[in-house]
């Protein structure tokens, strides 16, 4: 394979630096982006913050202790998703071969982009300057001829920062660093190796691969190989999105299914406005629940019709709610999501009797049909005037903590 | 309760009532079957609270008469498998069930008879008598356009109304998803003078159950209320409620005006579709057929598999016209068809098509094209 030119962009302290983007007056203080209450966990922390040891997935009661002083936001994903829109059509601009990696970072390969926009430096620093322009926000950059080698590189010189490593200068680069930054060294293969006297990567480069195989089987192999700078994984730009749901962690955990079933409205709500948003439609809805003591059940069910109406997607939690045990148990997690998207023009293709038919449709029609109607209407007005624009009644989000049962704590998206 | 009984004639009367069982309901007493002993005979009553299913074992030797409530498909189970052509079912404290067979004897957990729903009985209404292979085979020619989208829930059931066409009284049996639709017709005369003074639509599950039940060669008795429907065949009997919403009206999708007529071999044809259905595109099946003189091309394919092409002899003098199907839809027709020779009735690619067998006036399925 000829040699690649791959970058990897990383967006800096990515939902922290859209908050203070969104609030000047947080410039330069210490922030987290973090869910509140005994189980919030920080989602992002500016680098202010990160002076002082906090980090993201860190709980957000450790990060405060950490800095007591730091100003703590609630997660807001809609922005983080919008502006992660706007960040991706600007690397595309540059290649169409962008694999998104999360909603805040890609690779890039810009291998045939030279001759149009210069060798990869200038592609990078072109990327940046787009970035900075069009959304005020700084990302870092890694170059190099191998993926995961752009990956460490990007994080060297952050936050704002640009680190190239040229083909030939890869053992250069790599050698010193601790082996725990070679791509899927976790902590227990960290030790492993620190016990056999291999801490950086340049020690575990100079090891015969028959002894990595023997201790480690595969994977030793495989870390001998990346040790080496060989990777040959290219950039995957296939990654549709399979799956949009969303998740709530409790503070308290909660119980009944009144209380349950309010926060799935809620949820089901969200996932609807995600899917409304980006104009898709799913045939499959997923329940997922976890109990008190971290059992966590799955279900779900294929809908007749591929819907994005909150309603509906509701109604499918709840009936997968039957199907799981109750029994008094209090729930920390409950998750709604839906998957198996349909295209418009999949669904559209088969002509419907009661329209061409000439068949007058009846009430049930007509309400299901308003249903998709009121759907756009619904999210277009939570665009503008937030969650609080228009609400389910059930999920009054003024309402205080304890009425709900429980806030909404850590909000994570789980999209596979 | 203790009572005496064959072992193969309550497996066989506790299977029949399985499917009206809803294993996962609010209400864990509906997992349960009632189980009423009188002087000589057994009665099992399962219901899901929209359909209630009696079945009666006679010639049973019951020592004390009593009522159980016991997990009707456990029972069935332990049941079917025990060792001994008689078991003894006894009711033991605390509402549990004892069942001995030979050396084999379970103790298995019921719940009190006091929390089992009481079960309506129908109201006044007129039993007719009627072929049971006629009725069954009138519920199989619409079932399958039963819609199962829970959203469109007055299309979840078969719509059954009384109708005088040129003089002559008959009963439709319509089901439509939306799609497709199917029609079937009886004249009255021969479903034992059956008449509704307006349309009912029966539940989906309920005309699953009445088409298992309709197995055999005699006669049963049907009487359709106002509010309720009875089927009764010999010792067993089962009441259920219609579906409470507007049937559409079908009439109006039924194709009018000029057509392009084609005959075809059912036979022929229906294994053609099979096999390019094997190449049509995973959730659509889209199937294209072409019409020209006396020849039918069929084609299908799919964007990571490929393409079948199938051309097939067939009478037609019309225009050449080509129009898409699901091939889900048609095959769903011919398969519950059973005449040789089929007539499809098309106007153009965008407009309903007709299935008819040929020179049966009392069934017509349409289906709706897909653009291609």
């Amino acid at each position: 394979m000829p040699p690649r030119s791959i970058l990897h962009v990383d967006m800096d302290a990515f939902f922290a630096s859209v908050e203070v983007r969104e609030k000047p007056s947080l410039r330069g203080l210490p922030v987290l982006v973090a869910g509140a209450g005994k189980r919030g966990v920080v989602s992002a922390a500016s680098y202010e913050a990160r002076v002082f040891g906090c980090r993201s997935a860190q709980p957000t009661a450790v990060a405060l202790r950490l800095c007591p002083r730091a100003v703590v936001i609630s997660p807001r994903h809609g922005i983080y998703e919008e502006v992660s829109e706007q960040v991706f059509a600007i690397f595309e601009r540059f290649t169409p071969l962008v694999e998104p990696l999360s909603i805040d970072e890609a690779f890039l390969d810009v291998t045939g982009s030279e001759r149009l926009f210069g060798p990869p430096r200038a592609v990078a620093e072109a990327i940046r300057a787009a970035v900075s322009a069009e959304t005020r926000l700084t990302c870092s950059v890694g170059i190099s001829a191998v993926k995961f080698i752009a990956k460490i590189a990007s994080g060297r010189n952050k936050p704002d920062g640009l680190t190239e490593v040229p083909p030939g200068g890869e053992h250069v680069f790599l050698d010193p660093l601790p082996i725990g930054e070679l791509w899927g060294v976790g902590p227990k293969a960290k030790e492993a190796l620190e016990s056999r006297g291999i801490a950086t990567i340049g020690d575990l480069r100079r090891r015969d691969a028959r002894d990595l195989m023997r201790w480690f089987g595969e994977s030793g192999l495989h870390f001998h190989q990346l040790a080496h700078a060989i990777d040959e994984r290219a950039v995957e730009p296939v990654h549709e999105r399979k799956s949009i749901s969303h998740e709530d962690t409790y503070a308290d955990d909660i119980a009944g299914r009144d209380v349950i079933e309010r926060h799935l409205l809620d949820q089901a709500t969200r996932v609807a406005d995600r899917l409304t948003r980006k104009g898709l439609r799913g045939r499959k809805v997923h329940l997922k629940i976890r109990d008190g003591r971290f059992v966590t059940e799955s279900r779900q069910t294929t809908l007749p019709r591929a819907t994005a109406q909150a309603r509906e997607i509701y109604r499918a939690a709840c009936g997968l709610l039957d199907s799981v045990v109750l029994d008094g148990r209090g729930f920390r997690l409950t998750g709604v999501g839906v998957s198996d998207f349909v295209e418009p023009a999949e669904e559209e293709a088969q002509l419907d009797l009661f329209g061409a038919g000439g068949m007058k449709p009846t009430k049930e029609e007509t309400h299901h049909q308003r249903g998709d109607a009121l759907q756009g209407v619904l999210t277009a007005v939570r665009e503008r005037f937030g969650a609080k624009g228009l609400y389910p009644a059930d999920t009054d989000p003024h309402a205080p903590a304890d009425t709900l049962g429980g806030k909404a704590l850590a909000k994570k998206k789980a999209d596979p | 309760m203790e009572i005496r009984i064959d072992r193969d004639a309550f497996a066989k009367a506790l299977g029949v009532v399985q499917g009206v069982v809803e294993r996962k309901h609010t209400m864990p007493v509906l997992a349960n079957a009632l189980l009423s002993a009188q002087d000589d005979s057994l009665e099992i009553v399962v219901t899901d609270l929209e359909i209630c299913m009696r079945n009666r074992i006679p010639s049973i030797s019951t020592e004390t008469a009593g009522t159980v409530t016991v997990n009707a498909r456990k029972l069935y189970e332990v049941v079917k498998e025990l060792p001994d052509p008689t078991v003894e079912l006894r009711a033991m404290d605390n509402d549990w069930v004892e069942i001995r067979s030979g050396r084999s004897l379970f103790h298995i957990a019921g719940l009190p008879a006091q929390d089992f729903p009481t079960i309506p009985s129908m109201e006044e209404a007129v039993y007719r008598t009627v072929p049971e292979k006629h009725l069954r085979r009138l519920l199989s020619l619409v079932e399958y356009a039963i819609s199962t989208d829970e959203t469109r829930y007055h299309l979840n059931g078969v719509y059954v109304e009384s109708r005088t066409t040129a003089g002559s009284d008959e009963v439709r049996f319509v089901a439509t998803d939306g799609h497709r639709l199917s029609l079937a017709t009886a004249s009255t005369t021969d479903l034992g003078g059956l008449k509704l003074d307006e349309g009912v639509i029966l539940p989906r599950k309920a005309v699953a159950e009445l088409r298992k039940l309709l197995d055999g060669d005699q006669s049963v008795e049907i009487a359709l209320g106002k509010n309720h429907a009875s089927l009764r065949k010999r010792g067993l009997s089962m009441l259920f409620q219609y579906v409470d919403g507007e049937f559409p009206e079908y009439e109006r999708v039924i194709p009018k005006g000029e057509m392009q007529r084609a005959t075809v071999k059912r036979a022929q044809f229906l294994r053609a579709l099979q096999r390019i259905s094997l190449v049509s595109a995973d959730r659509t099946h889209g199937a294209k057929l072409e019409l020209h003189p006396a020849e039918l091309r069929l084609s299908a394919n799919h964007p990571d598999i490929g393409e079948a092409v199938e051309t097939l002899e067939i009478e037609y003098a019309g225009d050449d016209l080509s129009i898409g199907f699901n091939a889900t839809y048609l095959l769903d027709v011919f398969r519950v068809l059973e005449a040789d020779e089929i007539e499809l009735e098309i106007k153009d690619g965008l407009s309903q098509g007709a299935i008819r067998e040929k020179n049966n006036p009392d069934f017509l399925a349409i289906v709706m094209p897909m653009r291609i």
